[in-house]
């Protein structure tokens, strides 16, 4: 993707994204459109996540190019995993006031499952640049060398999709130097969680709730007609069954979870979850566990999400938002120049986004996760920092 | 009869950079290897440079490691190049599409580049890393 504006015209890098929470599955829409205001040309460049909205054995996929009319391809584009990312091979052109217009076949949104039900993240986005007249004012008026530098950004994502304040605003300060971002890529630090599983279909969760603690659960079941307990010292989270007079377990899967839940320093250390039959009196192992968090995932590592952990809004630095409506972290998640791996393929900015010495860079975050244990987004920007000289 | 070339659009782009007059430049790989112990952190590790030339570090691989850990590092002077330490699970395990060090850095001869590494895994990590770039040499007249 190499470029140059025009003389006389600023480019600023620009997602529209169209969600597809309202399109039913299993269905056409046709002569959709993603109307453009007034005041920019669009110029198209990359579209992705076009799978995630579509049968990936039958789905299939149009765009017309500009004029509304004509189409990019002579027939319908199928096996819907090819068009996951997308570099067009031409940059088009969508006047202002006009539309990117498109047509779905066979819808199918990926969504992730839950107890409190479904939650969709399905979308399609188109990468490109807003293009108007004018001059660039992010250049300074003194000499600068450029100096490689990156910026880790920690985001807790600790609300859920069904919280009320679904999306929350995180900042940073540029400081020391102005500063060029050129592309981010997204890495997660997972809490520690420790499963046991029964025959034929139930698990009982133990999810590690605190970040970086090394809680631990110790199961004790082995003496006959104990009660069932919790106590908590520090980290360590005893949890003892209650058993009959031969030493069998008598608690079930729900009382477990209960008695975890009405102890609150335990209830602080881990999240108790039954994914089956909570009337299950199974048997939970003797033994000591341990809840470590695993730091630095990739996207695609956190493979729990299955891709659907967040989407975000990022700023430049007069606070323009660079997608009218958050946009899944995925599509915007590569360290390399048209990478090497997941699903997605690009993480790069262009033209790259200058924030001047103490402006901030703020990002929008709509959690998609579940009610449950925290997590770490860390937003990892790449990019130069331009000292003076 | 002689054509002009064309770029081989098969090809990687590489980080190679327009020659400079009067230098030769050669291919040069530091390897850097250390064994940390579980949750270890450690700081001001080096890689020394060779006294015959300055290097010129254009990238950064990450030729093997037990498991995650996370690093940082830091031009001649000691000014690191990231706020934080980065994650190793962004950057390359392969030497032909290796984590670009752009603009590229320069390190005196008999100088060295500072290192910072924490375990992450838990456990015990032998890591070997990789930074890659060229030697430069003034031609001889």
């Amino acid at each position: 993707m190499f470029y140059t504006p025009p003389e006389g015209y600023i480019d600023q890098p620009f997602f529209w994204c169209y969600d597809t929470d309202d399109v039913s599955d299993a269905t056409s829409p046709y002569n959709i459109a993603v109307n453009l205001p007034g005041g920019y040309d669009f110029i198209l460049r990359r579209i992705t996540g076009v799978n995630s909205v579509l049968n990936p054995a039958t789905g299939g996929f149009t765009v017309r190019v500009g004029n509304r009319v004509r189409q990019l391809a002579s027939g319908v584009l199928v096996n819907p995993l090819k068009l996951a990312d997308w570099l067009l091979a031409c940059e088009i052109t969508y006047p202002e006031s006009g539309a990117i217009s498109f047509d779905l076949y066979n819808t199918l949104k990926q969504s992730l499952p839950s107890s409190e039900g479904a939650i969709p993240y399905g979308q399609i986005a188109y990468q490109g640049v807003r293009r108007r007249k004018g001059q660039d004012s992010t250049l300074p008026g003194r000499r600068f060398r450029r100096m490689p530098f990156h910026l880790v950004l920690p985001i807790d994502l600790n609300w859920s999709y069904f919280s009320t304040q679904r999306a929350r605003r995180f900042s940073f300060v540029v400081d020391n130097f102005d500063y060029e971002m050129h592309g981010v890529f997204w890495t997660v630090d997972v809490p520690g969680i420790i499963e046991f599983h029964f025959e034929p279909a139930t698990d009982l969760y133990f999810t590690q709730l605190a970040l970086g603690s090394i809680a631990s659960l110790v199961v004790v079941n082995s003496a006959p007609n104990q009660v069932l307990g919790v106590t908590v010292l520090g980290q360590v989270v005893t949890l003892t069954i209650a058993t009959n007079g031969g030493g069998a377990e008598t608690s079930s899967l729900a009382q477990v979870k209960a008695a975890m839940d009405a102890v609150p320093a335990a209830a602080a250390l881990f999240a108790t979850t039954i994914v089956g039959d909570p009337t299950l009196t199974a048997g939970i192992p003797d033994g000591p566990y341990a809840a470590t968090t695993t730091y630095g995932q990739t996207i695609e590592q956190a493979s729990a999400f299955a891709g659907g952990m967040a989407k975000f809004v990022l700023y430049d630095y007069a606070k323009n938002g660079l997608m009218p409506v958050p946009m899944r972290i995925e599509y915007l998640n590569e360290p390399l120049p048209y990478g090497s791996v997941g699903t997605y393929k690009s993480g790069a900015l262009l033209p790259v986004l200058v924030y001047p010495k103490d402006s901030a860079i703020a990002v929008d975050i709509v959690s998609l996760i579940p009610t449950g244990p925290a997590y770490r987004l860390n937003l990892n920007v790449l990019g130069m920092q331009r000292q003076p000289c | 009869m002689s054509f002009p070339y064309i770029t081989n659009p098969f090809a990687p782009s590489g980080l190679a950079v327009p020659p400079v007059a009067g230098i030769h430049e050669e291919s040069a790989i530091y390897v850097f290897s250390f064994v940390l112990t579980a949750n270890q952190i450690k700081t001001n590790l080096e890689v020394s440079i060779d006294t015959d030339s300055d290097f010129y570090l254009k990238g950064i691989v990450i030729a093997s490691a037990t498991s995650d850990f996370r690093f940082r590092y830091a031009d001649e002077s000691g000014y690191y190049t990231s706020n934080a330490m980065l994650d190793s699970s962004a950057i390359p395990v392969n030497a032909a599409l290796p984590f670009p060090v752009t603009p590229q850095l320069r390190y005196s001869a008999g100088g060295r580049i500072p290192i910072d590494l924490t375990d992450t895994s838990g456990a015990g990590n032998t890591i070997n890393m990789w930074f890659l770039g060229t030697k430069r040499f003034q031609k001889s007249r």
